[in-house]
């Protein structure tokens, strides 16, 4: 499949660089018409470089104009490599996309993280707040475990009251 | 006055949020992923802050054995550590559909900025592993002025070798290249703001909790 992309897209350049020579830019109007031929005529790293210089309206006007002088048959051929480029066009935009959301995602979960583990922490160390007994082993101790609770023993009495 | 910090944080996140990813114009080469310069940038940014602090207090506890200064020195580098983990995340998932690949061993910054962050990872395993408390205190608080030489080649990676991946400073580039479009602009300061501001509120719970490490150690002892 990608071998007929390729060829396709070969087929299309070569034909637009030979009828490029055939191609009239005077109808194209005075400063557009200076611009296209410009492009035409320079090398390719200058024909290159040009290319953002075209508005979305001049390559419309320029794609409409080229087009106009082919057949029918011809034409079908760019709808294909219009077509082609579209496509890839859009798995680049969907796949960037893609990769932003995973950033966004990691940053607010890396963030959560250590803001909840912070809030843990310093709720443990809120309760256990000024312990008679500090403990006195470990760092971890401190931050991992609660202050000892002691239940007071129910005074049966050694029989039950019900 | 923490609860003020913690709203300021809110709000101007939440705006930022808003210009970076949805107002803000997609760049014409990168398309949107390079949104995630907007919080990739201000994330190293913090880290800096955070290293430089981490480092300052643990001179201040080298000089006057302040337990204090320790715990302030604690909260600075857990809390750098965190925004350093997102910004190693962060980038790689920049570079794949840019660059093509996740990481490149060849790049002096990316690999200078993965050896600081192993360094901070040794200062939180030689504090946690260590005994000793003010042992700890004493060799983190030599770690992290070494972790912050390091930090100052990072800075200096794009002068020494020139880095292709890292070709300069976004704002001193050359006309024609660098964030240039007002709402870009607006997008990033707005980040920078809000790395900022939750990056000072966390430091602040940070401290606290570090504050009441070191008391229960000075009680102990």
């Amino acid at each position: 499949m990608q071998t007929k992309y390729n060829l396709l897209a070969l087929f299309f350049f070569c034909g637009a660089a030979l009828s490029a020579a055939d191609f009239e830019t005077t109808t194209l109007g005075s400063e557009l018409a200076a611009r296209t031929d410009k492009f035409l005529s320079g090398t390719t790293a200058e024909a290159r470089s040009q290319i953002a210089g075209f508005s979305d309206a001049d390559l419309q006007k320029v794609a409409n104009e080229f087009k106009k002088s082919h057949t029918t048959a011809e034409q079908r051929i760019f709808w294909l490599s219009e077509e082609l480029y579209r496509r890839n066009a859009e798995r680049i935009a969907a796949e960037r996309i893609r990769y932003l959301y995973y950033a966004v995602l990691a940053a607010l979960l890396i963030i959560a993280g250590f803001s909840f583990m912070t809030w843990r922490q310093a709720g443990r160390i809120s309760r256990s707040a000024a312990p008679a007994t500090p403990a006195t082993n470990h760092y971890a101790s401190v931050m991992e475990s609660a202050a000892p609770s002691r239940k007071k023993p129910k005074k049966t009495k050694g029989r039950s009251r019900k | 006055m923490y609860y003020l910090l913690l709203l300021a944080t809110l709000i101007t996140g939440a705006w930022s949020a808003n210009v970076a990813l949805l107002q803000a114009p997609a760049d014409a080469m990168q398309g949107n992923v390079q949104r995630v310069f907007y919080f990739h940038v201000p994330l190293v940014w913090v880290s800096f802050l955070a290293f430089i602090g981490g480092a300052v207090m643990s001179v201040r506890y080298l000089l006057s054995r302040n337990l204090s200064h320790d715990a302030w020195a604690r909260a600075f580098i857990k809390t750098g550590w965190a925004f350093t983990t997102t910004v190693l995340v962060t980038g790689p998932l920049w570079a794949k559909p840019v660059w093509g690949v996740f990481w490149n061993w060849g790049d002096e910054r990316l690999v200078s900025f993965f050896v600081m962050w192993m360094m901070y990872n040794a200062y939180l395993l030689l504090r946690a592993t260590i005994a000793d408390f003010e042992k700890a205190a004493r060799i983190g608080a030599i770690l992290a002025l070494l972790a912050l030489l390091n930090a100052a080649l990072v800075v200096a990676a794009i002068y020494i070798w020139k880095t292709a991946s890292h070709p300069g400073p976004v704002f001193v580039q050359k006309a024609g290249s660098g964030i240039m479009d007002p709402v870009m602009r607006k997008a990033f300061w707005g980040s920078f703001s809000a790395f900022t501001l939750l990056f000072l509120s966390l430091l602040v719970a940070r401290f606290r909790v570090e504050k009441a490490v070191s008391g229960a150690m000075d009680n102990a002892n």
